[in-house]
């Protein structure tokens, strides 16, 4: 008799009783092993060094020699730095942005790839092939072309009337959109490439039987491809949204943050107060509050949009 | 495997056969920009391996220092030095991206292994005394004493490089002096422009006939770099508007100090500066004008005049330019006449963790001494050695004529800048601001007279 069937009939031989490996326990354990090597690199790469941001925002420290505590003093003065404020506005306005025309843009390559039309497949080579390329090397060559004295855009601009052309990376009001624009060209082929296989499953029956309706190509899309991939679009605009969020080459490259400080975000931001004037413990301050309002935002974001595939994860 | 997928396959494989070849391309010179030159390739490694048998000829070991990619007269030194001493290697590393991330980094780095064995500082300014507080600069009084140099430097230099303790932790490698207005001298004469040979506009009249007849043929009149040339403007004005004296007591920036940042003198300088952005002096994007493209403006004729230093008469003969440049300075203002700033603070320093200090300071020692500071005139380098004497023939012409009227045009060299790193981000950016219409002079000077008078309280 097994053990187990021992214990059921009550007829177990004398002697203490065997303790009792299941299967469960086995299939944890080993569960355990092959998560633990994830867990530590997770733990020293991310936890740890977010923990001990978190610290160091409590010190002044000039990159080298002893920190010296401060208390809430980076934050006290993160609350009046009016800079810090605009740091986290832009950044928000960009991650909104982002994610708006990434997803909107994208979609609306995706549905028209979708109908198979002749080009479609290089069509979305083509708009993916940004999104392989260096960040950087896209926003050096915008930069050069968006130039208020020299750059191509404003040539052509010019050509087509002479009050068009605009100093695009020098003027406050047309710094943050043109930047706007240069990482939405880059990414929005993202999207679309998950829109598009997201499009593949919904059933081609659905779309014939509306065609035999008479329903339109248009009415399709927004009766019956958008709703379908619903969820698909839900995660993709979180994704792109905490992009925008991270938000830095763009930025560093093409204005430094300028003209002035009108374009400055939260990355930048961090860049400068840490290497540029080396106050490390201020820098992380601003770090600190960043990655907790993308926490608020997710949080939130998850809440009221509720993605079911989030969900089901 | 289906015929396509084989395809498709191939084709990846020789698109990450091409990533791989180019990344491991060839050793293509990068533009780099640096604070005291214009964008240029870096400089090829230098190094020979000495033939001879080098306990007989002298020093040996390797030594790396990093300097700005433009400094082509380290290259003489490093070549002359390997010559003399043939056990010798000298290897010559440009910095790499903006100079103020270099030197904003240079305290960590110093200290590691990564750090050069000699490297280019800015002596006596902003961060001067926290890099030697780190400890991880050599000691070089052995330098200046056997080279007998606190009785051959300016004053200013001895002032800036001397600590308290009589240490020194740096060697000086040059006079430099901004802003100089540097023109195209072909495109004026073409344009019926009048302008000095050198020298100095005689008056704000003939400052805006000079610009606007620029602008009317539809160039860009002045192509102001925002790095530093809003600052440099500045001051040089309210030095002109106020007095050298009032700059002085200002950049002294302690309790006996009475100049402000907010004085009438100073917001009139600031005023009239940004009032040029309103004729159109500036061009019609001056916000974006950073030293490389203001260079690139004029180089490629589309501005007719920028500001630079002493230092860019080597950029400009070695670019072999199709015009004529020639140079002057702004016109005065009420007090004083407007002047050259004379700059000293280009210094080499000796990591304290080289493995070959005994080299590095043999090699600074080179520099420093008269035959080297005499030879580096031919890239229009200049010594602050007072013993020093030049053969016209020598120097370009570009520098040889700024050097000639030096001393009518330039100030008193005074000590360092002691401007503090936040007050000189903050005039920089605050100038963009200015530009960019985001910020008027008289708040801007406001809030740069609040950094000071916080500063000077903690």
């Amino acid at each position: 008799m097994l053990q187990s069937e021992q214990q059921v009939s009550g007829h177990a031989k004398s002697g203490p009783a065997p303790r009792r490996v299941t299967n469960e326990n086995r299939r944890r354990l080993m569960w355990f092993t092959f998560v633990l090597p994830g867990i530590l690199l997770s733990g020293a790469l991310l936890l740890y060094p977010f923990l001990d941001s978190i610290r160091l925002s409590f010190f002044e420290w000039g990159g080298v020699g002893d920190k010296t505590y401060v208390g809430t003093d980076n934050y006290n003065e993160l609350v009046r730095d009016k800079n810090a404020w605009m740091a986290i506005r832009n950044t928000t306005l960009f991650a909104i942005a982002n994610a708006v025309f990434t997803v909107g843009i994208g979609g609306g390559f995706a549905l028209a790839i979708n109908r198979k039309v002749h080009g479609a497949r290089l069509l979305k080579y083509l708009i993916f092939l940004p999104v392989l390329l260096p960040a950087v090397f896209i926003s050096l060559v915008w930069m050069v072309a968006l130039d208020g004295n020299f750059g191509w855009f404003n040539d052509i601009l010019g050509w087509i009337h002479p009050s068009l052309p605009r100093g695009w990376l020098g003027e406050p009001s047309w710094v943050l959109p043109s930047v706007m624009l240069v990482s939405t060209l880059q990414w929005v082929g993202f999207p679309m490439v998950i829109l598009l296989a997201a499009l593949d499953d919904v059933l081609p029956d659905i779309h014939e039987a509306a065609t035999l309706d008479g329903v339109n190509g248009l009415q399709r899309a927004w009766h019956i491809s958008i709703p379908s991939i619903r969820e698909v679009i839900s995660t993709i605009f979180l994704v792109q949204l905490m992009f925008g969020f991270r938000v830095f080459d763009q930025v560093f490259v093409m204005t430094g943050g300028g003209p002035g400080r009108v374009s400055e975000v939260a990355t930048t931001f961090v860049y400068r107060e840490g290497f540029l004037n080396r106050r490390f413990g201020y820098a992380t301050s601003q770090a600190v509050v960043t990655a907790v309002l993308i926490a608020v935002v997710s949080m939130v974001y998850v809440s009221v949009v509720r993605p079911r595939s989030i969900e089901k994860a | 495997m289906k015929h396509h997928d084989r395809t498709k396959l191939g084709i990846a494989l020789l698109a990450v056969l091409a990533l791989l070849a180019a990344a491991c391309g060839s050793d293509a010179a990068t533009p780099v920009e640096s604070e005291s030159g214009s964008e240029t390739t870096e400089p090829a490694e230098t190094e020979t391996d000495g033939s001879a048998d080098p306990e007989e000829n002298g020093l040996t070991g390797e030594i790396t220092i990093t300097v700005y990619p433009d400094w082509e007269f380290i290259e003489l030194a490093a070549t002359d030095f390997m010559e003399a001493n043939p056990g010798a290697t000298v290897n010559l590393e440009a910095i790499a991206g903006a100079s103020s991330d270099y030197f904003a980094s240079l305290p960590r780095i110093i200290g590691t292994d990564e750090a050069p064995d000699i490297t280019v500082v800015s002596a006596g300014r902003d961060g001067w005394q926290e890099l030697i507080g780190t400890g991880n600069l050599a000691d070089v009084s052995e330098v200046w004493s056997d080279l007998g140099l606190e009785n051959l430097l300016l004053d200013p230099v001895i002032e800036s490089y001397t600590q308290p303790d009589g240490s020194h932790y740096a060697v000086n490698v040059g006079l430099n002096w901004i802003p100089v207005i540097y023109y195209n001298k072909t495109m004026f004469e073409e344009l019926g422009i009048e302008a000095p040979d050198g020298g100095r506009i005689a008056s704000d009249e003939d400052w805006l006939n000079i610009t606007s007849k620029l602008a009317d043929n539809d160039k860009i009149p002045f192509a102001l770099n925002t790095v530093f040339g809003g600052r440099y403007l500045w001051m040089q004005h309210a030095t002109s508007n106020c007095g050298t004296e009032w700059m002085q007591d200002l950049m002294r920036a302690n309790e006996e100090t009475t100049a402000k940042y907010v004085d009438p003198c100073s917001m009139e300088a600031i005023e009239k500066l940004a009032g040029w952005q309103d004729l159109g002096i500036y061009g019609n994007s001056p916000a974006t004008v950073d030293r490389d493209i203001a260079e690139a403006l004029m180089f490629s004729e589309q501005a007719g005049m920028y500001l630079s230093g002493s230092w860019e008469t080597g950029p400009i003969t070695s670019a072999e330019l199709e015009f004529d440049v020639s140079w002057f300075l702004l016109p005065s203002m009420a007090a004083e006449p407007t002047i050259f700033g004379l700059e000293t603070y280009d210094a080499l320093a000796i990591a304290e963790n080289s493995e070959n200090k005994e080299l590095a300071k043999a090699f600074l020692t080179y520099v420093a001494d008269s035959p080297f500071q005499e030879a580096m005139v031919e890239y229009a380098r200049f010594s602050s050695r007072t013993d020093i004497s030049y053969d016209p023939a020598t120097i370009p012409e570009l520098a040889l004529t700024q050097y000639e009227q030096l001393a009518e045009l330039s100030g008193p060299a005074a000590p360092n800048v002691k401007i503090s790193a936040r007050i000189k981000s903050r005039l920089n950016e605050g100038w963009v601001e200015i530009l960019a219409g985001t910020i008027s002079p008289a708040d801007l000077m406001q809030e740069i007279q609040d950094i000071y008078d916080e500063e000077l309280a903690g």
